[in-house]
């Protein structure tokens, strides 16, 4: 979905992020959400950085942040944490983002919900949500809503070059990696030689 | 019936009350070394004694959005998050000051479809000398520690020594009851705990027992049919352990020195001293740090300790001054 390195804009999306459970709710939360015992235990919505990153990104502990890829931006609250820590792949310094996936419209406690973030895609194999892993880019604030929101998203999607039906085929790793890039940086999206 | 020891120091607390033979002291032995922090002790807690929800307030604390134990939370667990090893364990994030992956190098500038291997986990490596300016000094050492805290159901309650309605009582186990029925709510109870523990419950008119002062029971309903405390049964860890407090503090002092023997030098037992200042807690903890990083006083002294001295001491004054009133009328006469 987002443009990764070796790929041009890829610095639109700079860190790197996935989801997980919390032990108080169950699934998205749709049962959970619903129970006083178990809401009160996890009751809002947040994302977990490294205090590394909320340096660089202006975070500030339990104040709003939003987190953006080319689909939604979805807020929490920062949670600034040094069980994240920052990764070393490839000489560079890749910075974490965490967020749990409980949160909807419904119930006691309401938030944002994680898999907006993510593409509507499964994976063959399970017939499951592929794994929730992804690149994004985050700020702090609220993010905006309603047609602000999508407008605010299309910068992105601009920026990155992802907002046409043009995309480059992904390939990161293995022979062609080369050339892939390659043709990524003249053409702008126009590769499709790899797999994909 | 007061005895020398009946408002400091050892005591079998509910022989001392007046029990003829009682059975057993019953308590809790929290070994928070293998607490995993999943709350399930709040929850059964909850379920059980229909304690309502006491807010949904993210706190920022870890994972823990409870905060203290309170008149709506009768058992609390604590996320501390601190930079220090885990015991001898290797927490996996000591490598440098970032975390390497040891993943392939792709090099596409080669040209040549080449895929390198770095050997992973050292800061000899080329390609990261230039990281060594990003990092922090420290080294990113981690570990995490949970603790699940509950009323101490201390030998010397100071909550139950200052209720005047009696409505707070010593059972035949030792423990330490508020009978909700006959609480009036006037909280002398509330400051009287060394620990925080005893709160009036707050929350809106037509919650059960607002107003009322609340904390654990250690169960007495399910004590009596012989059931296990329900936050002891939810436990999957067993870190919460309910039993007869003389052989749970023999458990724990040898699950210490298991930990000493291990290398965990920092384990230590909290509140298992018949000797401290609450004559020792029916509830006491297995921690791996300071008590006041857990949130525990370091050196609780029951509240009431020193009322017979205090009392003396007034009427000692009394007398003196009555005395004084004495001589002067005796004076004018002359």
């Amino acid at each position: 979905m987002n443009p990764s390195p070796p790929e041009q804009n890829s610095e639109v999306f700079p860190y790197v992020f996935t989801t997980s459970r919390l032990t108080e709710h169950h699934t998205a939360g749709g049962m959970s959400r619903y129970l006083q015992y178990l809401s009160e235990l996890q009751p809002e919505m947040f994302v977990e950085v490294s205090p590394e990153l909320a340096a660089e990104r202006g975070l500030e502990h339990m104040a709003w942040c939003h987190v953006i890829t080319a689909r939604s931006a979805v807020e929490g609250k920062v949670m600034v944490t040094e069980r994240l820590s920052p990764l070393r792949i490839e000489g560079r310094v890749v910075h974490q983002v965490w967020l749990p996936y409980h949160w909807g419209a419904g119930g006691m406690v309401t938030g944002d919900s994680a898999n907006d973030l993510f593409g509507i895609s499964l994976d063959p194999n399970v017939l499951i949500q592929e794994s929730k892993v992804g690149t994004c880019d985050v700020r702090p604030g609220r993010r905006p809503t309603g047609a602000a929101l999508l407008d605010y998203v299309a910068g992105y999607q601009n920026r990155a070059g992802v907002d046409t039906d043009r995309h480059a085929s992904i390939v990161t790793a293995g022979p062609g990696v080369a050339a892939s890039a390659q043709s990524n940086h003249e053409g702008n999206g126009h590769a499709g030689s790899g797999d994909s | 019936m007061i005895g020398r020891n009946s408002l400091f120091g050892p005591v079998d607390p509910a022989a001392e009350t007046g029990y003829d033979d009682p059975p057993s002291r019953k308590g809790f032995f929290t070994d928070t070394s293998v607490c995993i922090g999943c709350k399930a002790c709040e929850v059964a807690c909850k379920e059980w004694n229909e304690v309502p929800d006491d807010g949904f307030n993210l706190l920022g604390m870890s994972y823990d959005n409870t905060g203290a134990l309170g008149g709506s939370t009768w058992r609390h667990v604590a996320f501390i998050e601190q930079r220090k090893p885990l015991g001898a364990q290797e927490p996996g994030m000591r490598g440098g000051p970032t975390v390497d992956l040891g993943m392939p190098m792709v090099t596409p500038a080669a040209g040549a479809n080449e895929v390198q291997l770095p050997d992973s986990g050292t800061d000899d490596d080329k390609p990261f000398e230039t990281l060594a300016a990003l990092a922090p000094q420290e080294p990113p050492d981690f570990r995490w520690l949970m603790s699940s805290d509950v009323c101490k159901h201390c030998t010397h309650a100071a909550c139950l020594d200052v209720c005047p309605t009696g409505s707070l009582f010593r059972t035949e186990f030792g423990t330490v009851v508020v009978q909700d029925d006959i609480c009036n709510g006037c909280g002398y109870c509330v400051p009287a705990c060394p620990y925080g523990v005893i709160e009036r419950r707050e929350g809106d008119k037509g919650t059960k027992n607002v107003g009322i002062a609340q904390k654990c029971t250690l169960c007495y309903d399910r004590l009596d049919s012989g059931q296990r405390p329900a936050c002891a049964q939810a436990c999957p860890t067993e870190s919460i352990q309910f039993g007869d407090v003389d052989e749970l503090r023999e458990r724990a002092s040898a699950r210490v020195e298991k930990l000493h023997e291990a290398g965990v030098m920092d384990a230590r037992l909290y509140g298992n001293d018949p000797e401290d200042g609450i004559g020792g807690a029916g509830a006491f903890f297995l921690l791996l740090d300071e008590p006041e990083v857990y949130g525990f006083p370091p050196d609780p002294v029951v509240t009431t300790r020193d009322l017979p001295q205090m009392f003396n001491r007034a009427g000692a004054a009394a007398l003196t001054l009555f005395a004084g009133a004495v001589v002067s009328f005796l004076g004018r006469r002359r």
